[in-house]
């Protein structure tokens, strides 16, 4: 192999073992190979910092649009921000309307499709932080998808006070466990409260039904939904139509 | 049904359009930032990362160096990001506690294994290049790039860019790096 097609391989990804170690006996035996290698490697490298920084600049645009879709970025803001991560969902859950319809769906696809583990914006985890509560605990085992954690803490939160969010997550992990029934108990429980989170339990109850086939109560929440809250509101009349 | 999506997925990508990106972006970006919060870096530099993570992700992507994905985009993000989390963290001098669940993303280090992550700032001679490199005609700017950038083969740039041999290709190369040359060379006289 002449020195051109070693290195015409390098940068095509084409070089083999054996090509590999002639290159380096050339790279270690002949300067003006090695100036050469090492110009184009730096133009490599130069090219890609370029591409990256084009990239970043439009990454930031993306952080932008965020922002302003979030005008609080505070975890606490609750509503507002599932609110954004639903908007997301929804440009995401469009873009699956079409594949979806070419396959066909069941109610289990729909509900794959649909559902996402509920955010933590009730508990923010931040660095350095020395808070050894059963809050912090709760949250830093739900935010890594250790549902079962979650509902210890959780229960045990309980027994101390009673917020409304306590129900909801707990209903969150088992539903990520897969335990429907569990979770339904919960959202019903929340839905009879009319307080925190009515409007997502019934979201997640529709969800919940989907996911045991029953698509008559899946219906019968989205329309619930539709008819008295805002939240999610497009995402729920679309999956309503498919549901048909 | 998550095979077809996956490749489906990642040739979009390769395509390079700002609606593909914007989805994947904001697709994983909650799944990273929470993920992230696992390590100890202040808030503001989760996103930071996130977005080197990605670009490196994209970088690899488009070389061809990673050509099929044998795990979920987020995972490759997370493999990523655990390692730039890691590097800045020993840049900041911190050590890693404990508490931080180093085995989460273990497992799926062999995914990146073969991947270009190193990043380095440029060299004065590089910043040079780069100069140079962004003076030069879009058309020579395009083929480099193609070349270099995106690893593709000489008859692939043919074809992508209707020229009309390989030779034509090559000897269009081989000026492109003459004149870049020939520039830096005027500049540090």
């Amino acid at each position: 192999m002449d020195k051109e097609t070693l290195i015409y391989r390098y940068f095509a990804n084409e070089l083999d073992k054996e090509g590999e170690a002639v290159l380096n006996q050339l790279l270690d035996s002949d300067t003006e190979f090695r100036k050469r290698f090492e110009f184009e490697k730096s133009l490599k490298k130069v090219i890609r910092h370029k591409k990256g920084e084009d990239l970043k600049a439009k990454l930031n645009s993306f952080e932008v649009d965020i922002a302003k879709k979030s005008p609080s970025s505070k975890p606490k803001g609750g509503f507002r921000n599932w609110s954004i991560a639903a908007s997301i969902a929804l440009l995401i859950g469009l873009g699956w309307v079409g594949f979806n319809t070419f396959l066909g769906t069941s109610s289990d696809a729909l509900y794959e499709e649909h559902f996402r583990a509920y955010p933590n914006t009730v508990y923010t985890i931040t660095r350095g932080d020395t808070d050894d509560s059963l809050e912090r605990k709760a949250f830093v085992a739900y935010e890594s998808g250790d549902y079962e954690s979650a509902i210890d803490y959780l229960e045990e939160l309980k027994g101390e006070e009673n917020k409304a969010y306590i129900a909801f997550y707990m209903a969150q992990s088992h539903l990520n466990l897969g335990n429907t029934e569990a979770a339904l108990a919960l959202f019903q429980q929340i839905m009879d409260s009319e307080k925190e989170f009515e409007a997502e339990a019934h979201w997640y109850t529709a969800l919940a039904h989907l996911k045991n086939g029953d698509k008559e109560n899946a219906t019968r929440y989205l329309q619930k939904l539709t008819a008295g809250f805002d939240y999610n509101r497009e995402r729920a009349e679309a999956l309503l139509q498919k549901i048909d | 049904m998550q095979a077809i999506r996956r490749t489906i997925r990642l040739e979009d990508v390769r395509q390079g359009s700002d609606e593909v990106l914007r989805q994947v972006y904001e697709e994983n970006r909650d799944k990273f930032l929470n993920f992230a919060r696992r390590y100890d870096l202040p808030e503001e530099e989760n996103v930071d990362v996130y977005q080197d993570a990605f670009i490196i992700f994209h970088d690899n992507v488009m070389s061809g160096k990673l050509e099929t994905l044998t795990s979920s985009i987020s995972t490759y993000l997370f493999s990523i990001g655990k390692y730039l989390i890691f590097d800045r963290m020993r840049k900041n001098k911190k050590t890693v506690g404990s508490q931080f669940n180093m085995d989460i993303v273990k497992d799926e280090d062999h995914l990146i294994e073969n991947l270009d992550i190193e990043e380095g700032s440029l060299t004065s001679e590089q910043q040079l290049l780069r100069k140079h490199f962004d003076s030069l005609g879009k058309k020579c700017q395009e083929l480099l790039t193609l070349f270099y950038y995106r690893g593709y083969t000489i008859q692939e740039i043919m074809e992508a860019e209707h020229y009309n041999s390989e030779n034509v290709v090559k000897s269009a190369k081989s000026r492109c790096l003459k004149s870049l040359k020939e520039r830096i060379a005027a500049n540090s006289m």
